[in-house]
C-alpha cells in the first residue's frame, strides 16, 4: 500500500524564511539542507503545491527500500519520516521541495507519485534478491583476490 | 528446470524493458514478462533469453562453484589496474606559465616567478619515491605551470630518471604536457631523442582557442601552436607523437562539430571531448565558463552522432571516453582511466609530486589545494617516505571510500560495472569524498552517456557496430 497525496496552493516561502540566515551559512549545500528544522514539516499544509505527502505500510515495504528510493529524490526535495503514533506499521513521509521557485503541477505529483513507488519496489526487490545471493557476489570477490589475500 | 541467480543489478530501461549488468560487466535486455519470471525463479529454459542468461552468468544451471571461478577471472581482469600499483607519475617542475586560460584549473604563476621552481633537491627525492612504486611500468608525464617554462628541470628529471632506471630496469615513459609555445626546436629535438610524447591543448578554431588559452604576452596562442605542431611532426618524423586535448567551457557548447573538423583538419584522429573540471580559476570565475552538464551531455550525443557519420563516410576518427566506456561495456578488459576506476584511481593509479615536494593523490586533488584544501596531500618526499606516502592512512582512506559498491546511489545502479568514483571532485563540488548522488553532476553525465551508448550498441546496426568496434583498444 503506497500512502495518499493531497494537494492545494499553499507556498511553503513563510517557512523557509523562517530559517534563512541563522541556520544556512558557512555550509556546502546539503549541509546547510540539513540544518532545516524537521520539526517546522508538521507546519507544512498537506494541501500545499510544493509538497507531496505518502505514507507507506512498512509490514509490506522494508524501510531499508523506502530509504534508498526516497535518497533518489533528496536532491529535489527535503524529506522528512515520521511514524504515526496509533499505527506504528504506517510511515508518513513528506517531501518539501528545495527550490523555492518551483510549483508542481498535480500531472507532476502524479508522476512522482507512481515513479517513487516503482522505486521503492525496485529497492525492495534489490534488497530480497541481494539477501538471497548476494553472498555469492562475496565468494566470487574472494575468490577473484585469493592470490594475494594470504 | 530450476536455477541459481547470481548477483546482478538492474534498471528499467524503457516502459517495456529492463537493462541488467552484472559485476564483470556482462549485460542484457530482458521484456518486463521475462524480468518477473526470471526473478520470481519461473523463466522457462524454453525462453529465448535463457540460455543468454546463463552464458552471460546471471544464472547458473549447474555448480555454482563453476560459476563462481569463471567469474572470479573475469572480475580479476576487470580489476586488472589494481595489480601493479601506482604506474602514472606526473611531475610539476614549475608552476610557471606564460598562458592565461580563462579555465586555468592549477592556478599558475607569472613567468618571473621562479620561487615557484622545483629545486634540484626536491627533483632527487621524487625520482626516489616514484623508483619504489612497485608497478613493473612507469609513466613520468610533466605538468605544470606549463613544464617548458623550466626545461633545464625537465631536462635533468629525464637524464636523472633514465640513470636510476639502469638498476631499475622498469617500463619507463615520458610525456610532457605543455602548450608548445615556449619550446625551441632545440627543445623538441631533445623531447625525440628521448622519446618523450607531446601533449597539448587545443580547444577548437582560432576563435575559440584563443578565447580560451590567450597568452600573456598577447601573441597569437592558436598561431604558434599550429607551427609547433607542424615543426614537432617534421622533428618526430610521424603525426602520433603529438596528440591533443580539448576542455569544454559555455563558449565551446554548440559548436562541437567545429571542433572536430578543427582536429581532422590539424591531423588529429581522435578528439577527448572533456567537460569543465571544477578546480582553479574555473571554480573561482564558474559564471565565465561553466555551463549546466545537461547541454554538455545533448553536445557530447550529438558529436558522436556526427563522428559516426564521418566514419561511416570512410574517414576514421574516434572519441576518447566513447572509446573508454565501449571498452568497458563491450569487452572483459580493464581501462587505465583513473576517473572511471572503483576502487578510485586517485594515489593508486596516479599521484602527482608538485614543485615543492608536496604529493597529491591526483592533479585534482593538487589543483584543490590551491585553494587551501590539503585533504587529498599524501605528504612530501622532502620529509616523508615511500611507505608512508603511499601506504598512510590517507591513502587507505580514500580509496576505502571511493568503492561504487558501497558508495550511496551507486551500489545498486545498473550502469556501475562500467562507472567509476571520483572521491577528488565530489569534495571539491560536494564537500565530501562520498559524494552526493541526487545533485552529482559526474552522476548524471556518466548515467546520460553509458546510457546513450547503450542506444547505440542496442540499434545492433551492423554498419554502426564496425565503428563502435574499431574504437575498441
Amino acid at each position: 500500500m503506497l500512502g495518499i497525496i493531497q494537494l492545494t496552493n499553499q507556498s511553503y516561502e513563510s517557512l523557509l524564511q523562517e530559517h534563512s540566515s541563522s541556520n544556512i551559512h558557512n555550509t556546502s549545500p546539503h549541509q546547510q539542507e540539513d540544518k532545516i528544522e524537521f520539526q517546522k514539516f508538521s507546519n507544512i499544509d498537506p494541501n500545499s503545491m510544493n509538497s507531496i505527502h505518502l505514507e507507506f505500510d512498512t509490514s509490506i515495504y522494508s524501510q531499508e527500500a523506502i530509504n534508498m528510493a526516497l535518497y533518489e529524490y533528496a536532491g529535489r526535495f527535503f524529506i522528512h519520516q515520521e511514524k504515526i503514533q496509533d499505527k506504528p506499521y504506517l510511515l508518513k513521509v513528506t517531501l518539501l521541495v528545495k527550490n523555492l521557485e518551483e510549483k508542481l503541477t498535480e500531472c507532476e505529483i502524479s508522476n512522482l507519485h507512481k515513479e517513487l513507488e516503482q522505486s521503492i519496489l525496485d529497492f525492495q526487490l534489490r534488497i530480497d534478491l541481494e539477501r538471497r545471493f548476494g553472498h555469492i557476489r562475496d565468494l566470487i570477490v574472494a575468490e577473484a583476490f585469493k592470490p594475494i589475500s594470504k | 528446470m530450476s536455477y541459481t541467480i547470481l548477483p546482478f543489478r538492474f534498471y528499467h530501461y524503457s516502459e517495456t524493458e529492463v537493462f541488467l549488468s552484472n559485476e564483470v560487466g556482462e549485460f542484457a535486455f530482458l521484456s518486463n514478462d521475462d524480468f518477473y519470471a526470471f526473478v520470481q525463479d519461473r523463466l522457462s529454459e524454453q525462453s529465448p533469453c535463457f540460455e543468454e542468461l546463463e552464458y552471460k552468468q546471471f544464472l547458473a544451471t549447474g555448480h555454482v562453484d563453476d560459476v563462481i571461478a569463471m567469474l572470479a577471472t573475469k572480475y580479476r581482469t576487470k580489476k586488472a589496474f589494481l595489480r601493479d600499483f601506482t604506474e602514472l607519475h606526473m611531475i610539476v617542475p614549475s608552476l610557471r606559465c606564460n598562458s592565461s586560460c580563462i579555465y586555468c584549473q592549477v592556478s599558475r604563476k607569472r613567468l618571473h616567478d621562479t620561487k615557484y621552481n622545483m629545486t634540484y633537491e626536491t627533483a632527487d627525492n621524487v625520482l626516489k619515491t616514484i623508483f619504489q612504486s612497485p608497478a613493473p611500468a612507469i609513466k613520468i608525464e610533466f605538468q605544470g605551470g606549463d613544464p617548458a617554462a623550466y626545461f633545464d628541470m625537465v631536462e635533468y628529471l629525464i637524464e636523472k630518471a633514465n640513470v636510476i632506471n639502469i638498476l631499475k630496469k622498469k617500463d619507463l615513459s615520458f610525456v610532457i604536457c605543455t602548450n608548445t609555445t615556449l619550446l625551441s626546436e632545440k627543445n623538441i629535438k631533445y623531447l625525440r631523442k628521448h622519446d618523450v610524447q607531446i601533449s597539448t591543448s587545443l580547444d577548437g578554431p582560432k576563435d575559440l582557442h584563443n578565447l580560451h588559452r590567450p597568452l600573456q604576452d598577447g601573441a597569437d596562442s592558436y598561431e604558434i601552436l599550429m607551427q609547433n605542431i607542424s615543426k614537432i611532426r617534421e622533428i618526430y618524423g610521424n603525426d602520433y607523437s603529438v596528440s591533443a586535448l580539448m576542455t569544454t567551457t559555455k563558449h565551446s557548447l554548440g559548436r562541437f562539430r567545429e571542433i572536430i573538423d578543427e582536429y581532422i583538419r590539424c591531423g588529429f584522429s581522435s578528439i577527448f571531448l572533456r567537460p569543465l573540471n571544477p578546480y582553479g580559476f574555473a571554480k573561482n570565475y564558474k559564471e565565465k565558463v561553466a555551463y549546466d552538464i545537461n547541454d554538455f551531455v545533448e553536445n557530447f550525443k550529438d558529436a558522436i552522432n556526427y563522428i559516426i557519420d564521418l566514419n561511416l563516410n570512410g574517414k576514421f576518427f574516434m572519441e576518447g571516453y566513447t572509446s573508454i566506456l565501449l571498452k568497458r561495456i563491450m569487452t572483459p578488459f580493464t581501462t587505465g582511466f583513473v576517473d572511471l576506476q572503483s576502487p578510485a584511481g586517485a594515489g593508486i593509479s596516479c599521484a602527482i609530486y608538485d614543485w615543492d615536494g608536496s604529493v597529491y593523490m591526483s592533479d585534482e586533488g593538487r589543483m584543490m589545494a590551491r585553494f587551501k584544501n590539503y585533504f587529498f596531500k599524501l605528504g612530501n618526499v622532502n620529509t616523508d617516505d615511500y611507505q608512508s606516502l603511499f601506504n598512510g592512512d590517507k591513502i587507505h582512506q580514500v580509496i576505502n571510500d571511493s568503492c561504487v559498491d558501497t558508495l550511496p546511489g551507486c551500489a545498486f545502479c545498473a550502469f556501475a560495472p562500467y562507472c567509476g568514483a571520483d572521491p577528488v571532485r565530489n569534495m571539491s563540488e560536494q564537500g565530501s569524498v562520498f559524494g552526493f548522488r541526487p545533485t552529482n553532476e559526474m552522476c548524471h553525465k556518466n548515467k546520460a552517456i553509458i546510457k546513450f551508448i547503450l542506444d547505440l550498441i542496442k540499434k545492433n546496426d551492423p554498419e554502426i557496430n564496425k565503428v563502435l568496434w574499431s574504437w575498441v583498444r
